[in-house]
């Protein structure tokens, strides 16, 4: 049980590295606004599927290093993604039974939800914000979704589900 | 660790306290700030380098496919040059206009004695809603807050933090930036406030009597004591009348090529000449007979200045209060 916590640990991590650096990586002008929200999708992955290792914690320091990252004030994506990862909790037993599309659309609305509050932060604090761009990055996400799910679902080790 | 059901409530409120508690302190504490973006420049470095350095490598081996390698120095060598040498041109336009002003007068305060660094502009991608762009020089380098970075067509915007090898540039365009900046034909000044995403500038604080056209170009006025004197910001695009409301909308876009550079150049101007100009300037604004507004004008630009020398610079309805506000006697402003 130990040592197995340990890879699946290592593979939390790894997956959360590849989404941080598809999350920098420079898109052409036009693109910007449609880049999936990687970062929260694996983070919602995990939550939804071992919440025993990645819960609130975790959420709240993948947002911290998502606000070092990105240039957003300190605590605002660590707020938002409490608030998902808290209602992603709650609706666990739901979401997860939920045939693979229609999972992938109650995530989009999880991003779409996570846009919103980002701006409205943002704005509050003075920054632009354009929330209705954010909506293109929940429909991509959304798309993206059930390979990020099978992906993911793959390379998790399947003892502990039996 | 924690019992599941009961406790998740718990949890994640005092996951939320913390989260307020660092907007909070992010918002409002400078020292804060500051050494939050020093510690974030060094966690976010390693990510930056693992997507920046194989874009490079790629770029470089790209290269030198194609060309040989000694050419490929060169060529780097030469650009670097280019951009050296059009920003001096640019400075050209200062000394020009000084020329034609006070042609008898022959001091040598107002030139800026500026060094200038070709720093490189990382290829990561921030939040799209902010407009800003990561730096290869930091603390190093000495980099530092509020140090304007220019490019070889006009100003890019201004150092908003600094980590040990890295640094944090805000354009011109975000809506958290505000440039002081005088119409180069006539010397009206006003402010340039950054539109956010659509990579423009709006002047705030224009009376509709004041003589602007499509086309003017607007460059530092330097009030801010952040920015040299004279180089290009922007040319004015639009001009909207407001029905009537007595202020024209005033659009400008930028001069420098915000999305396309690569390396920019960062400027140390010198304080005290910055100072010298200034406050000559405002001297013969004064013995001029101008209109009231145009004197209201510069107080407003003075305060604003003074507004965003903080490390970190106040979100713009902060801004545009303090420009608001009545105008105070120019020689503390500037002081």
């Amino acid at each position: 049980m130990k040592a197995f916590q340990e890879t699946n640990v290592f593979l939390i991590a790894l997956s959360f590295l590849v989404a941080i650096v598809l999350t920098i990586l420079p898109l052409p002008h036009w693109a910007v606004w449609l880049r999936p929200q990687w970062v929260l999708a694996v983070l919602l992955f995990w939550v939804l599927t071992s919440s025993e290792q990645s819960g609130i914690a975790t959420a709240w320091v993948i947002g911290i290093l998502m606000d070092l990252v990105t240039g957003t004030p300190l605590g605002l994506q660590a707020f938002v993604f409490v608030v998902l990862s808290y209602g992603v909790l709650r609706l666990r037993t739901i979401i997860e039974h939920l045939p693979i599309w229609q999972q992938a659309s109650a995530i989009g609305v999880f991003v779409f939800l996570n846009g919103l509050l980002q701006g409205m932060g943002l704005s509050w604090m003075g920054h632009g914000a354009h929330i209705g761009l954010h909506t293109l990055s929940a429909i991509t996400t959304t798309l993206i979704w059930p390979w990020i799910f099978s992906a993911l679902n793959q390379l998790r080790p399947r003892a502990l589900i039996r | 660790m924690f019992r599941k059901g009961s406790s998740l409530g718990l949890r994640t409120c005092i996951f939320l306290i913390l989260s307020t508690a660092l907007i909070v302190f992010d918002q409002r504490s400078d020292v804060f700030h500051a050494e939050r973006m020093r510690f974030s420049s060094a966690v976010a470095y390693p990510f930056q380098s693992m997507v920046d350095s194989p874009i490079r490598l790629f770029n470089f081996l790209n290269a030198g496919i194609t060309t040989q390698d000694r050419l490929v120095h060169e060529n780097e060598e030469l650009r670097v040059r280019e951009i050296l040498l059009q920003s001096r041109l640019q400075k050209l336009l200062v000394l020009e206009k000084e020329n034609a002003q006070l042609r008898q007068l022959l001091q040598s305060t107002s030139q800026i004695a500026a060094r200038v660094a070709v720093a490189r502009i990382l290829a990561v991608a921030l939040d799209p809603n902010i407009q800003q762009v990561v730096l290869d020089k930091g603390d190093k380098d000495q980099v530092y807050p509020n140090q304007p970075v220019l490019d070889g067509s006009g100003v890019i915007g201004q150092v908003v933090g600094v980590g040990a090898r890295t640094s944090r540039v805000l354009l011109v365009t975000d809506k958290q930036s505000a440039v002081p900046v005088e119409d180069y034909r006539n010397g009206i000044r006003a402010i340039a406030v950054g539109n956010g995403v659509s990579g423009q500038l709006t002047l705030i604080n224009i009376p509709d009597t004041s003589d602007i056209q499509v086309g003017d170009l607007f460059v530092t006025s330097g009030l801010d004591l952040h920015y040299p004197v004279g180089y290009p910001v922007g040319v004015v695009a639009l001009i909207q009348p407001q029905g009537n409301d007595p202020v024209k909308k005033i659009i400008l876009s930028p001069m420098a090529h915000l999305n396309q550079a690569e390396q920019v150049l960062l400027a140390w101007p010198s304080k005290q000449a910055l100072t010298q100009a200034v406050q000559k300037e405002l001297q013969e604004t004064q013995t001029q007979p101008q209109p009231e507004s145009d004197l209201n004008t510069d107080a407003k630009s003075v305060k604003t200045a003074n507004t965003s020398d903080k490390s970190k610079i106040k979100p713009k309805s902060k801004v545009s209060a303090a420009a608001k506000s009545k105008p105070e006697s120019k020689s503390a402003a500037v002081s």
